[in-house]
Parts: C-alpha cells; structure tokens; sequence
C-alpha cells in the first residue's frame, strides 16, 4: 500500500512538472474552468429569475447542490478522466502489457497514473462557493451534518470510481472504449439537478437499483436540508456492494486479456 | 461547376458510408442529446413558477422535446477536428483534394447529423406521442413553417461558421478546446436558452441575448415555432443572425488567409 502510493505520489509529481513547462497553457486552462465554473453558477441564478424553488430546493440549497455537483465532477475530471483516455489508448496499442508485467497492483497504476491539474479551477472555486454558503448562513449547518456529508460524499466518490472501474474492464475486453466514457457523460447529465424532479419511480429507481441519487443529491441533501440516516446506510450498502462487483468484474477481465492482436 | 457537383456528390457519398460506420456510437450521442432536455424538463415541470412567468408547462414540454433536433441539426464539431488536422499535418491531404478543404468539413457535418436525425427519430417520435395531449396548440400556416425553416437554416449555418472560424486559431495556438469551453459552451448553453427559454428572461438579459449570436444557434427556431413573437420581431431575429453569420464568415475567412500563410504541415 505505501509502495503503490509513493509510486502514484511519483507520476504525479511528473505530471506537475509536465503540466508546469507549458505554464501559459496551465494558466489559462485554469482560468477557463473558473470561467466555465461562473457560467454554470449564473444559469442557476438565472433559473431562480423565474422559479421560487426546483422540487422543493430553493436558491441557497440548489447552489450547494451545485457546489457539491461540481466537486464530485471536478475530481472525477482531476484523477479519473485522464486514466480512462490514456487506458483506452494503452489497450489499443498493446502497452498494456508493459504496465501489467510491472511488480505492482495494474489496478492502482492504471487507476491514477495521470493527473489533470486545470480541473483544479473548478474545485476550488466550488469549495470557496461551498465555504461562502455556510459561513454567511445561508444554509444552516452543524457538526451531524457535516459528518453525514462527509460519509456521502464519499460514498458518491466512490461510486464514480465504480463505474470508472467498470469502463475499465469492459476497455480491456471490448478493446473500444471512447463510446464507453459516454456512458460516464449520461451519468453527469442525470446528476446535474436533484433527483427529486424526476417522477416517483424513476426517483426509486435511482435509490434503489442505479445509484445516481447518491452521486449528488444525498450529499447536498446530507450538508444543506438533512438526510434521513436510512438513506445513507443504503448509499454505504449499495457503495460497498458496488466496490465489490466492479473490482471483481475488473480482475475477471484482465484474466481474460490476451494482448493485442490475440 | 459540373466537376465540383461530382466531387461533392462522391464525397458526400463516402462521408454517408463513414456515418453509417458509426451507428453505434451515434445510438449513443442521440440518446445523449435526449437526455440533457429531459432532465431540463423534468426540473422545469417540479418547479414552482414565480407569479408572472412567461412560459406555462405545455411550453415547457414543446420547448424541450423540439430541443434535441435543434441540438442535433446545429451540432458542429470543426473545433475539435480541425486544430486535429492541423498538428497531425492531415490537412496537407486535404489541401490537395480538388475541391476547398473546408467544404469537406461542411460535408462530413451535414451527411453525420442526417443519419444522426435518423437514430433520434424513434425516440423523440416516442417522447411526442408521450406528452402529446399536454402540447400547446400551434397555429402553423404556410408563413410560419418558412419562418421555421428559415430560421432552422440559419441555426446551422451561424453555429458552423462560429465554431469554424474559432476553429480557425488551431493555427496558432494548441488549445482551441479551451477557449471553445469559454466562447462557445457553458455561454451557449446560457444565453442560448438551453438551461432557461430565452422568452423567460428578465428584461435586461433577454436585450443581451438577443444581441448576441447564441439564441440564434439554438432557442429561436423553437420560439418561432411556439409562435408568440410578433412578425417584426422574428424580423429583427434573422436581420440579426445573418449579421453574425456575415461577421464569422469574414472573420474566419481572414484567419483561414493568414493561418494557410504560416501553415508548413507537420514538423514546421
């Protein structure tokens, strides 16, 4: 475990000094996500010039869903995004192999070899849009609360991983993954708004059986209008179960990878 | 000119077999442009309304299930391929074809979004048959259905030559994606009308919209459509797009001189 993460530790640093020889670029990447960031920020303030309240959100909790959206979105784009571009072209060209015949976990190296620092933009403008939100008391928040979002946003992290981990594994099999990473797209687009909106069985159907609900909404649920500690409980179950099916799925696939060409 | 209609249709032809190759993954997009508008709807039907807005849930409803064709027919991706072309050094194979390598773009553009029209057909037909008692009623007489083709007509145009002529700085700089996230993106999806109808804006904003390019990409055909603009403002509405359509035109025009000028394929 300390191993694979000083070697992790490693490829980051790399990529910092990658990322920092083209400073202008970095720069303006930067800026452009906090840019990008704004515009988002402004639809909602837009979209609360004609409505009182989205399924029951009003403006102070729906900018903390958004803060909390882009959080969860922001990280995926900061460590999944670049990993599972470069995985689909390590498959592709047989490279793979060069990671795999390494004397450490494929699983940890392929998961966070690359590292995309301009997405930094968007997360730190969300925690500062976060960190605003609850020091000037616009939404009330206590020491439960925090716990109960801590737990689910890692619950939410950790789904994204999931399914990340399941492209992955379908990468190796199927050997074509851009259409895959679509699939991770569809799953951002569901979790943009509350899924309180929707109607009431598709709201169950995202408890219970696709997890969208707990990618975003019962975190900004659990920090800004307190969530019911069942609801949680089921996100850590289904997280847990979830964990276990994508590594299992993951380790079936590599066992049954022959390389390119083969 | 009898040359050039035989090339284009040959290129047309090939670029129609290239689509078909992508079926699968044009399954996927469609289904992709259907599920945003869904999703807006959805929020906008769970909303509770101020007093005084604009657009009632009918609205609503045709505003977002047109969305997705309007999305599909003014989709253009010239920022992602073209600077693509221009580092690969590809653009020195198009630049030997016999007819203008931009026109080659124009077609891939058009033949990709027809099949693509296609795959959404079923789906959308669906989403139609769904809400169909809950539709407003339009009054559509031979005028109005001009007014949506026309305005349908320069939707496309005005998105390809935006995005084309910001294509256009691939020759320059190496990250054109980046600035197409800031021009072109979240400040489309804003002003253009996709998050909130543009009929639906406070005062202020609507004038700023209404100025700028992105409503004509996106949410104006879907207005003209609905049918609560007055004549001369539809008017002012296409006076306005084929204004910006003249100004990226000559602005990509320009670029495209200069660019070509410095251009020296890969390696250079």
């Amino acid at each position: 475990m300390r191993r694979h993460l000083r070697i992790i530790l490693q490829f980051w640093k790399a990529h910092l000094v990658q990322a920092l020889e083209y400073r202008t670029s970095f720069l303006f990447g930067l800026v452009a996500n906090g840019l990008d960031f704004l515009f988002g920020l402004l639809q909602y303030c837009l979209f609360f010039t004609v409505a009182d309240a989205v399924a029951g959100w009003d403006m102070p909790r729906m900018l903390a869903f958004y803060a909390v959206f882009m959080t969860v979105f922001s990280l995926h784009f900061i460590l999944l995004y670049p990993n599972l571009e470069s995985a689909g072209r390590l498959v592709n060209t047989g490279q793979l192999d060069l990671v795999l015949t390494k004397p450490v976990s494929a699983q940890a190296l392929l998961s966070f070899r690359a590292l995309s620092f301009e997405e930094f933009g968007s997360f730190f403008t969300a925690q500062a849009l976060l960190a605003w939100l609850i020091l000037s008391g616009r939404i009330a928040v206590g020491p439960a609360e925090i716990a109960a979002y801590l737990v689910a946003i890692t619950c939410s992290l950790c789904l994204i991983y999931c399914l990340f981990l399941f492209l992955l594994g379908l990468a190796v099999r199927i050997e074509k993954l851009q259409n895959m990473s679509e699939l991770l797209w569809s799953v951002f687009s569901l979790c943009r708004y509350p899924s309180d909106i929707y109607p009431a069985w598709v709201r169950r159907l995202f408890h219970l059986a696709i997890p969208i609900a707990f990618v975003t909404t019962v975190p900004a649920r659990a920090l800004a209008a307190g969530e019911s500690p069942s609801v949680l409980l089921l996100g850590v179950a289904m997280t847990v179960t979830l964990l276990a099916a994508s590594t299992l799925f993951w380790r079936k696939s590599l066992a049954g990878y022959t390389s390119a060409g083969g | 000119m009898r040359r050039w209609l035989a090339v284009t249709r040959q290129l047309a032809a090939s670029y129609l077999q290239m689509a078909l190759a992508y079926r699968g993954m044009m399954i996927l997009w469609g289904f992709q442009m259907l599920l945003m508008p869904a999703v807006l709807l959805s929020a906008w039907l769970s909303v509770g309304k101020s007093a005084g807005s604009a657009y009632s849930d009918s609205d609503y409803i045709l505003y977002y299930l047109s969305m997705p064709l309007l999305m599909n027919l003014t989709d253009c991706w010239t920022v992602h391929t073209f600077p693509e072309q221009v580092r690969d050094g590809s653009l020195s194979r198009s630049l030997l074809k016999p007819v203008h390598p931009l026109w080659l773009h124009v077609l891939e553009n058009l033949t990709h979004k027809s099949i693509q029209l296609l795959m959404m057909i079923l789906p959308l037909g669906f989403l139609f048959w769904l809400f169909h008692d809950r539709l407003p009623s339009l009054d559509l007489g031979p005028a109005r259905i001009a007014a949506i083709a026309c305005t349908i007509g320069l939707a496309m145009a005005l998105r390809f030559v935006q995005s084309t002529a910001l294509a256009m700085t691939g020759f320059w700089i190496e990250h054109v994606e980046t600035l197409n996230l800031v021009l072109n993106q979240g400040i489309w999806a804003l002003l253009g009308g996709m998050i909130v109808p543009v009929e639906t804006f406070p005062p202020v904003v609507k004038t700023i919209a209404s100025l700028l390019p992105y409503r004509y990409s996106l949410s104006f055909p879907i207005e003209v459509l609905r049918g609560r603009m007055s004549p001369e403002a539809v008017i002012a509405g296409v006076v306005t797009a084929t204004a910006w359509i003249l100004v990226f035109l000559v602005a990509g025009r320009f670029l495209w001189r200069r660019g070509l000028r410095r251009f020296t394929a890969y390696g250079g």
